[in-house]
């Protein structure tokens, strides 16, 4: 008796774990969801892109550059962020944007619009580094633009993205400088812009795993 | 008498035949030591090039070569830069006008950026817009007044003709 309650429990504690396994991976580690392109060398200075030695893009109140992304499926987001310099230390923002498809521009240059998700403050380092500000968000499958800018959301600071990565899968760059969004052309890509969070898992995953860790469960209790 | 030993070399040079010292190949580098050379820093501008007459909305196939899409690129690149217009006749814009459309918006200045047509006898840009003064020459005999352009035509220019 004592020894198929021990059994019990052991097969328990196992089902428990492995119900888990899946929600801890998930939740404790924030995964990179979109990345536009590859981290470049790093520690370059804003006198280097202004001169040009290393391609960049300004990021400031008149100049919003961003990139649209696609989520296969939901996903609950943490940081958006990337790799940016400018002349002095300051706050720009990042904005996640809801789009109808690959086509789509954010309906709005102020980004005063309901499609605008959630915003975010970010630093600008004054020697270039990959950074990041927080922004949760629940997002469903579709399409998304990650946006970088300033003289919005308490943003004030003007500063660049550094483009010294490489694209990765051919990103959509866009940007705004009023009056309106455009698609960036190839003169201005590799840029580093990134959105980490975790991927929610699809009820058919949570059901394979429940119905599997059963399955074992119910085994080991039948065989013991 | 002297007491040197006679040789070859010796007696060459008392003739007069200079002696060619050769240079000891030292292991230690001496005054000469290995060093890398100190570039200029490459400073450069960024460049963009105005090759035609037209006005299209700005980062479309039809856009390429505009004042409008030299413009945005620009405001787009950190610091500052200098838009410079073709001399190819057949570019039309030595002597020509480059027609604004209304409908497409001001030009928008957003950095720092120098508009230099100073290799044009003569340009026009026109915000063909009846509200606004007469177009503005930004070459040859016309008007060199960057506030007023930028109040009268959204464009804050850096004049060099």
């Amino acid at each position: 008796m004592r020894r198929t309650k021990i059994q019990f429990l052991r097969s328990f504690s196992m089902l428990v774990v492995m119900l888990s396994c899946p929600f801890a991976a998930t939740q404790v580690n924030a995964d990179i969801l979109f990345e536009s392109g590859t981290l470049g060398p790093t520690g370059v200075t804003w006198s280097d892109l202004s001169s040009q030695t290393v391609p960049g893009t300004n990021i400031s109140s008149f100049a919003f550059n961003g990139v649209r992304f696609r989520l296969n499926q939901p996903v609950i987001t943490t940081e958006i962020g990337g790799h940016f310099v400018a002349p002095t230390t300051g706050t720009f923002f990042g904005a996640i944007i809801a789009l109808d498809d690959e086509n789509d521009f954010p309906n709005s240059g102020d980004l005063s619009t309901s499609d605008v998700l959630g915003a975010t403050l970010l630093t600008f380092p004054v020697s270039s580094a990959e950074v990041f500000g927080q922004l949760p968000l629940s997002l469903d499958s579709g399409w998304y633009a990650l946006v970088f800018g300033s003289g919005l959301f308490g943003a004030t600071a003007d500063g660049g993205a550094v483009r010294n990565g490489v694209d990765i899968e051919d990103p959509a760059y866009i940007a705004f400088q009023p009056p309106r969004w455009s698609n960036l052309t190839s003169l201005f890509d590799n840029h580093r812009f990134v959105v980490k969070g975790t991927v929610v898992p699809e009820p058919s995953t949570i059901a394979l795993v429940v119905f599997a860790s059963l399955l074992s469960f119910w085994i080991r209790v039948r065989s013991s | 008498m002297n007491s040197q030993p006679h040789t070859w070399t010796s007696l060459l040079v008392r003739l007069g035949f200079k002696r060619k010292m050769r240079r000891k190949h030292s292991t230690s580098c001496g005054s000469r030591k290995l060093y890398f050379e100190h570039f200029e820093d490459r400073r450069m501008l960024a460049m963009f090039s105005v090759t035609n007459v037209i006005d299209a909305l700005e980062n479309t196939p039809a856009a390429v070569g505009t004042l409008r899409q030299a413009i945005f690129n620009a405001n787009n690149t950190p610091g500052p830069d200098t838009i410079t217009f073709s001399t190819n006749p057949a570019d039309g814009l030595n002597g020509g006008t480059i027609l604004l459309d209304v409908g497409l918006g001001q030009l928008f200045i957003a950095d720092s950026v120098t508009i230099d047509a100073s290799m044009l006898s003569s340009l026009i840009i026109d915000a063909n817009d009846p509200d606004r003064n007469d177009p503005v020459p930004v070459a040859g005999n016309g008007i060199r007044d960057p506030d007023r352009m930028f109040a009268q035509y959204g464009l804050e220019l850096n004049l060099v003709s």
